[in-house]
């Protein structure tokens, strides 16, 4: 037997709580006459509690603290921006600033060799200048030039301090896992940036940071180094769950 | 009408207290991210899109409009974001990928947890107009009112999503043998 689509509504409407006084004493004189109603109702009751019972999950016990990192960098680079904002809105200043550039940037592409004889097939108009071509990646301490075909471009790793900065200069056409594991050591995950891109992901464990990256970023980690002691920071890149490229970044100390 | 607190919060963090938006944070990154893995299946990409959430509102906080209620704005911003993340996937082709856990057959689907997952796997396969109608009630408790101000449409229309949204779940469901 089919039901009146009013009544249909008001079944919906009494599960959700949404029902007046008057509507269901109406709903409720329908049901007491109407056996189809009364099915629909238990089956839709059955079929709420169902999904409702669900529960809620746990956020990731770092998201908080991943989140309070991005709005402190955030806020950082806004209130640069603010107050570099502030000093070229000065006409004369900002006239200044953009001869400084223009200099600059002539100085850049006569001092460059950038002019690559043996671009990669397919991300030489990614990499753009973060990266040279080199067959095979070279490592030493403290810098890591990757240029396989699924991911080109540059870590560094630099102290401030006690603060470890790794800088990530890369580029890739598919998602790349990157790990950067320094467990057993006297180090821990102190913060992240990005610079003119949202997106890189950032997952922070005990000893180890995962990141995931697509495409050209520009990004950095900050690790709190104790002591600013010898540390070693050992990256594994993945696309998808291949292994594409391993290899570590070493602080010698406090410089 | 905002949550009890939210509005002072929200006027510390247009001052530049970060505090503030800490509270906001602790507050709302719960139902955000339920929100997303509900839209998504993925705690890695609900955990990006929360991250996302975040820091769009708190780039954008100086044109929060307080008419609208804090959850409603940040909610929304959390399903647009998600639906963004559903369309680059489709543009990757990555929608045939796993799903993040397997639920087996529901005749021996004893635990919550495994109910769980057969709702979340029937969830995926309707539309995501019904299925943001679908999470909006049923996981973050949202009114016709609240749903129909977060998705912009008429609150007529929210319940003939939610209405539809229901038989089609109810179908999957029937297909999984759960219900």
């Amino acid at each position: 037997m089919s039901i009146d689509q009013k009544y249909i509504e008001l079944i919906h409407a009494d599960i959700d709580g949404e029902l007046s006084d008057a509507q269901c004493s109406e709903l409720n004189d329908f049901l007491e006459k109407n056996e189809a109603g009364r099915t629909l109702r238990d089956e839709l009751s059955s079929l709420c509690q169902t999904i409702s019972s669900s529960a809620p999950l746990d956020p990731p016990p770092h998201l908080k603290h991943v989140l309070l990192e991005s709005i402190k960098q955030e806020h950082a680079r806004t209130s640069l921006a603010d107050r570099l904002m502030a000093i070229f809105s000065v006409p004369t200043l900002r006239y200044a600033g953009a001869f400084a550039a223009g200099v600059l940037l002539t100085l850049a592409f006569i001092g460059s060799d950038q002019a690559s004889q043996h671009a990669f097939d397919d991300l030489t108009g990614l990499v753009g200048t973060i990266s040279e071509n080199v067959p095979e990646p070279i490592f030493d301490d403290g810098s890591m030039n990757l240029t396989i075909k699924e991911i080109a471009g540059i870590v560094n790793l630099s102290n401030a301090g006690p603060i470890l900065v790794l800088d990530f200069d890369l580029a890739s056409h598919d998602p790349v896992r990157i790990v950067a594991d320094f467990s057993d050591q006297d180090v821990w995950f102190n913060g992240f940036a990005q610079l003119e891109s949202d997106g890189t992901s950032v997952l922070a464990e005990t000893g180890q940071v995962t990141l995931y990256t697509e495409g050209r970023r520009r990004f950095a980690m900050f690790l709190h180094n104790t002591g600013s002691n010898e540390a070693t920071i050992n990256l594994t890149f993945y696309a998808g769950e291949a292994l594409i490229h391993e290899g570590e970044l070493r602080f010698t100390g406090q410089k | 009408m905002n949550k009890p607190g939210d509005s002072a919060l929200i006027r510390k963090c247009k001052n530049g207290d970060q505090r503030a938006f800490e509270a906001l944070i602790i507050k709302y990154q719960k139902p955000v991210f339920n929100a997303a893995y509900r839209m998504l299946h993925s705690s890695e990409d609900a955990r990006d899109v929360t991250q996302t959430v975040f820091l769009k509102a708190f780039e954008n906080l100086d044109r929060y409009d307080p008419n609208f209620r804090f959850f409603s704005w940040i909610y929304r911003i959390a399903l647009n974001e998600s639906i963004d993340c559903l369309k680059k996937q489709k543009r990757l082709g990555s929608l045939d990928r796993e799903p993040e856990s397997d639920t087996g057959n529901a005749e021996d689907a004893a635990s919550a947890e495994q109910k769980s997952d057969i709702v979340q796997m029937a969830l995926m396969t309707i539309k995501q107009e019904y299925r943001s109608v679908i999470v909006l009630k049923h996981f973050l408790d949202c009114s016709y009112g609240e749903i129909s101000e977060i998705l912009g449409i008429p609150e007529k229309k929210v319940k003939s999503r939610l209405y539809t949204g229901r038989q089609l779940l109810k179908d999957a469901l029937k297909k999984s043998r759960l219900h």
